[in-house]
């Protein structure tokens, strides 16, 4: 054993001499070694739109808009843009808690939680938002127009409200309104419905959002609370928004934004963005699958030319406008629905912003690279291949924009996609 | 747009289809050819590589393993590529031979062996400018090659005297290379990137199938002088991605001549000629990388050193030198090594422990400012139960 010992050591050192990492980065010695040639790229403009179209009335009644985007705006700013709130709690418990079933004789404390997202764009007067909450019930079938509604909210009908300072719309703040407790003691006691209209004000416009993520996440939906218990260990109720008409889609308006005043479209078959109530133009494509085989794109851009609207509240304001993909499966045929089923976490990639001003023409470059490369890894049969131009201050900020559509008088004004790419090598040998 | 997307596709598929991206002077083109060299060959300047029973150079010399017996190498080899004033070093682990031999009876013996004949792993980064539209971006290429080509063979030797043997071959050529080529689009100037351009991957798994046959002697003319030659005839090879063959050419030939002599004691001499005629690959590449035949020299000595239980150990030094098949910028490079060795026994002389050492340079004639060494460290066991 003792003769064997060193020549096992001797052969662990040598072992140990070899027994390195691999490294087999000789990026030092280019370019002189390396010859590699510059990428071959290649530019081509394809008119490939099959169908343009726009559609009105975003942001969608509260149900409906939650799958979209989890906010309600709230604006007021001058004449030119009232956006406004209700919130239906159509069903409320008339016993004391979900334990007691006495009968409620009193309320205390009651009020509206709402949250504000600070993360959305929008105006803030420096000394705060005051919020009126307005009586809104009505007994007319038309409970969800903007023309029967806008009457509703009037001094006579307001039931509380408070101040949303400029400090808490910077951060993500559960905001207490206050409710005249007579006002829902009544309600409850009538077993009548509780409509909620919310309004806006301040010194100077506002413009911002509330998070209405859904009914499953109770810090991020507005809420009633209050308190009908004579026993103070017993806990406030809060109740979540709920509908009960139209009896086809009540869930949808458990919260509803009436645009009371906003923008009109330009009209005339423009593709428009923006404006309140808000715009979304649908691009939908025909891009061979054998393209997306033989190429790897490197750059693509959807060139449209901007017309102008000179003639429109916040005509010389900037707004960002964005591509954004349609992820509404091939079921979905319905074209309206695959622009209101937008999915930011579907969609994956954020599209470059492109900012405008309504006032302006000319070509506008949006460039969706990504776009062609989400279509070219997913299978044809999944989804369209189609893109909805967004603006980026949907249901806040007024400004429209219009793009000339596939039906425009010049073919150098109709929408084009221009593509670089790079042809895919078979193989690459040495 | 149908007629401009057919031609589109058309275009790309005509493209033509090159890299020659590889950092260092040893591994253009295919790569390097380790030359196949045991443990014992490479310390003896490549000359005892005719009669190794392990190496996959002659056939015939399978009749030598005597016993039923294995042999396995561990080859890493660190490099150091000086351009100008600036140097990469790379290390690169390689296992490049292992054979197996079994006597059949008194004359007969049968072996096969896997080894690598063309060893190609690098890394390379490079930034350059690239146009795209009416603009210059900035470019990060990123290289990746893993691979190799190697080399199966199934050998029969024939002693047809005591003094002669005779072996032939069949050589199975495969191995496969995965190339990974990135290019990352930055804003020009900067490391930032530019989110309106996309990443361009290219990945391409490229095979190779092809065969070869080849046939050899090894003679003792003199009582302590012996001869070994062989003879490598290429067959047809095709390189593969899928079942898509973009490129077809032929195995190199190759032959070599070696010569022993025994008759000092305790010490052998020995020396080597070989010639490949690489240029036979030319076709198998897009043309951007020139192929060349090269030719190599080598002699050594082997001497039995201190005993261990009883039986010698083997102390070798050796010198060859050999032109490389892959041209940098159209010249062909040259290699010169010098190495030595040892063989240690164990278990009676059942396991031998060989190491070898081995420093080369590289030069590429008419390129003053590119120059290339290495330190091949060879391991390997010779199993013979």
């Amino acid at each position: 054993m003792p003769r064997v010992l060193p020549r096992l050591v001797t052969l662990a050192g040598l072992l140990a001499l070899v027994a390195c990492a691999e490294r087999t980065d000789g990026s030092s010695a280019c370019p002189s070694l390396c010859t590699d040639p510059t990428l071959a790229v290649r530019d081509t403009v394809f008119d490939a739109v099959t169908l343009d179209t726009a559609f009105g009335g975003f942001p969608l009644p509260g149900a409906l808009q939650q799958t979209v985007d989890p906010y309600l705006p709230l604006v007021r700013r001058g004449d030119t843009a009232d956006v406004r709130l209700v919130f239906r709690f159509d069903s409320l418990p008339q016993s004391v808690s979900t334990t007691d079933t006495t009968p409620v004789t009193r309320v205390r404390s009651a009020a509206l939680l709402v949250t504000v997202d600070s993360t959305a764009i929008g105006a803030r007067p420096a000394d705060g938002v005051t919020i009126d909450l307005f009586d809104v019930d009505t007994v007319t079938a038309a409970d969800s127009i903007p023309a029967t509604m806008a009457p509703l909210f009037r001094p006579d009908r307001r039931i509380g409200g408070g101040v949303i300072t400029a400090a808490q719309t910077r951060d993500l703040v559960v905001d207490t309104l206050r409710i005249d407790d007579a006002v829902v003691l009544d309600r409850i006691r009538r077993g009548a419905r509780l409509r909620i209209g919310v309004q806006a004000r301040g010194s100077a416009p506002v413009a911002i959002r509330l998070l209405d993520v859904g009914s499953g996440a109770a810090g991020f939906v507005p809420r009633l609370r209050y308190d009908a218990s004579p026993n103070d260990t017993v806990r406030e109720r809060l109740l979540f928004t709920r509908s009960l008409t139209p009896t086809a889609s009540a869930g949808s308006y458990r919260s509803q934004v009436l645009v009371v005043r906003g923008t009109a479209p330009l009209g005339g078959g423009a593709l428009e963005v923006g404006g309140l109530p808000a715009w979304r133009s649908y691009l939908a494509f025909a891009i061979p699958r054998r393209f997306f085989d033989s190429v790897t794109v490197v750059r693509a851009t959807l060139d449209l030319v901007q017309r102008p609207r000179r003639d429109v509240a916040a005509a010389r304001d900037t707004v960002g406008v964005r591509p954004r993909l349609v992820t509404a499966g091939r079921e979905i045929t319905d074209v309206r629905q695959q622009v209101a089923l937008l999915n930011a976490v579907l969609e994956g990639a954020r599209f470059p912003v492109v900012p405008l001003v309504p006032a302006d023409s000319g070509l506008r470059n949006f460039d969706v690279g990504p776009l062609l490369n989400a279509w070219a890894t997913r299978a044809d049969t999944l989804a369209p291949q189609a893109l909805v131009l967004f603006s980026e201050g949907e249901g806040v900020l007024e400004a429209p924009f219009a793009f000339w559509s596939r039906e425009a008088p010049q073919a150098s004004l109709r929408p084009r996609l221009r593509v670089t790419y790079a042809p895919r090598r078979p193989t690459i040998l040495p | 747009m149908s007629r401009r997307l057919r031609l589109l596709a058309g275009a790309a598929l005509a493209l033509p289809a090159t890299l020659l991206a590889q950092g260092s002077v040893s591994s253009q083109g295919f790569g390097y050819p380790t030359g196949q060299l045991t443990t014992r060959a490479l310390g003896t300047g490549g000359a005892m590589a005719e009669f190794d029973p392990a190496a996959p150079i002659n056939p015939a010399a399978t009749g030598n393993w005597g016993v039923m017996g294995a042999y396995a190498q561990y080859a890493p080899e660190r490099r150091t590529t000086t351009v100008g004033g600036s140097r990469a070093s790379t290390f690169l682990p390689r296992f490049p031979v292992f054979s197996f031999g079994i006597p059949i009876g008194e004359r007969l013996a049968f072996g096969v062996s896997a080894s690598t004949l063309l060893e190609r792993n690098f890394v390379t980064q490079v930034t350059g400018l690239q146009p795209v539209r009416d603009d210059t971006v900035s470019v990060v290429t990123t290289n990746e090659v893993r691979g190799n080509m190697s080399d199966l063979r199934f050998s029969a030797a024939y002693t047809v005297r005591p003094w002669l043997k005779v072996g032939a071959a069949y050589h199975v050529i495969g191995g496969e290379n995965r190339i990974r080529v990135q290019r990352v689009f930055n804003r020009r100037g900067t490391t930032v990137v530019d989110s309106t351009l996309s990443t361009v991957n290219e990945n391409s798994d490229l095979g190779f199938d092809g065969g070869a046959w080849s046939v050899g002697l090894d003679v003792r003319p003199l009582p302590n002088l012996f001869v070994a030659a062989s003879v490598r005839q290429g067959l047809s090879l095709e390189s593969r991605v899928g079942s898509f063959v973009p490129s077809r050419a032929d195995v190199p030939d190759r032959m070599g001549l070696a010569v022993r002599y025994d008759g000092l004691g305790g010490t052998r001499l020995a020396a080597r000629w070989e010639r490949t005629s690489w240029s036979q690959l030319q076709s198998l590449g897009s043309g951007g990388s020139r192929a060349f035949d090269t030719q190599e020299f080598g002699g050594g000595v082997e001497l039995n050193g201190p005993s261990i239980q009883r039986i010698p150990t083997d102390l070798r030094i050796g010198y060859r030198q050999r032109t490389l098949p892959f041209g940098v910028n159209g010249v062909q490079p040259e290699e010169r090594g010098l190495g030595g060795g040892v063989a240690l026994p164990f278990a009676r002389g059942r396991f031998i422990a060989e190491v070898a050492v081995e420093r080369l340079s590289r030069t590429v004639p008419g390129l003053a400012n590119v120059s290339e060494s290495g330190w091949t460290t060879a391991v390997s066991f010779r199993l013979r139960p």
